[in-house]
């Protein structure tokens, strides 16, 4: 059975148990739901979606914090005489496929520092990318690829080895 | 200063000033594609702290869904329109200033200007990935 | 009071960015001047929605973000491809 599902059935069975009909009481109950699915993965067959939450749970934290880090960054920038901006545009190899995959990716590198995406090749294998205030381009193309691992790591019901070292 | 809220005000207030940066950065950048580094990443987090502001000061469960689904947008968004702009740009001919490494500067995509030949080769590789998988 | 403060700040950056649309110097720059500006005036909205108290100007905010972001994609294919629909 998907994972999801069945956490959301705990959730509300814990509900219907308490005699409460609440969003606390729900929420109470899938937060022990997840436990119970961590506690038993290979008796309800849920290590993939265990995983997959966790890994989520720990973008959001990377996401929010590369989010601050370029905001800051940019803002310093607009604000410094001088800023040095050493502008370049990179191509990255994507191990990331399907549309959806791809246009959340474009929108997480926009938001990430000194990164901005431009487009992608005939096949769908390359991104490329404009970069500022970063040293050299294995610097930008490193990254883009912490970003693209963290969403493997989200999606991908088994984590894929990374082909480039960042 | 008599009615300040640390909930609320703190978070317009950094919204604000990141919103002022980005018109600052706007203005002052050299070119288009240093300027949507400034469009994107400013715009969004300066734009979401002046939601979430406002969001904890309107207790109502009205204006809560209104300014989260607004805030959910734009947070999709905003990225977007940079995306599309800079590829807009940068295939219709503008060229980008480029520093770091040799005279003319890192570019490693070298299709500038060329809309139509890009277009070209994405509706074959297009029409090539969907007799792959007929 | 901060929210004054907060919509002079951005009223400030309104005024700077139209610096932007009028001095151009792409077609790229002034789109994205234009998007910037209509999310400035959602924020602007939600300001005033604290302000005044009028939930209703949040449901204003809401079609001006949609009508922004369709505005600035058509715009953009225009300019890529020379047409906005097929």
């Amino acid at each position: 059975m998907n994972g999801l599902t069945l956490n959301l059935l705990l959730a509300v069975v814990w509900m219907l148990l308490a005699g409460e009909v609440s969003a606390r009481e729900l929420l109470i109950g899938f937060l022990l739901g997840f436990g119970v699915l961590t506690l038993f993965p290979r008796a309800l067959g849920t290590g993939g979606y265990v995983r997959r939450s966790l890994a989520t749970l720990g973008f959001v934290g990377f996401f929010l914090r590369e989010l601050t880090v370029a905001n800051v960054q940019v803002a310093l920038f607009a604000l410094r005489p001088h800023p040095p901006l050493n502008p370049m545009l990179v191509a990255v190899p994507l191990r990331l496929r399907g549309d959806s995959a791809q246009t959340l990716l474009v929108v997480l590198v926009n938001l990430s520092p000194g990164t901005v995406a431009l487009g992608f090749s005939p096949d769908r294998r390359t991104l490329y990318a404009h970069a500022i205030g970063t040293p050299d381009a294995q610097a930008a193309r490193a990254s883009i690829i912490r970003i693209e691992d963290h969403l493997l790591r989200c999606m991908a019901p088994h984590p894929p080895r990374p082909e480039v070292s960042p | 200063m008599s009615d300040f809220s640390p909930l609320r005000d703190i978070p317009i207030l950094i919204g604000a000033f990141f919103v002022l940066t980005a018109a600052i950065g706007l203005v002052r950048f050299p070119d288009l594609y240093t300027r949507l580094h400034a469009s994107s990443k400013l715009v969004t987090l300066g734009s979401a702290g002046i939601f979430l502001g406002a969001a904890l000061e309107l207790t109502d469960a009205a204006a809560f869904t209104r300014l989260a689904a607004v805030l959910l947008f734009h947070f999709l968004t905003t990225p977007l329109t940079a995306y599309l702009i800079a590829q807009a740009a940068y295939l219709r001919g503008l060229p980008p200033l480029l520093g770091g490494g040799g005279r003319r500067g890192i570019d490693e995509w070298g299709a500038l200007g060329q809309a139509e030949q890009v277009a070209q080769a994405d509706r074959d590789a297009q029409r090539a990935m969907t007799a792959e998988g007929e | 009071m901060i929210i004054n403060l907060a919509l002079g700040i951005v009223t400030l950056s309104v005024l700077l960015v139209t610096v932007r649309v009028l001095r151009g110097p792409s077609w790229g720059d002034r789109i994205m001047a234009f998007d910037f500006l209509s999310v400035n005036l959602v924020v602007l909205f939600a300001l005033i929605a604290v302000k005044t108290r009028l939930i209703v100007v949040l449901d204003a905010a809401l079609v001006l973000s949609l009508l922004g972001f369709l505005s600035t994609v058509a715009l953009t294919r225009y300019l890529l491809l020379g047409r906005v629909m097929k």
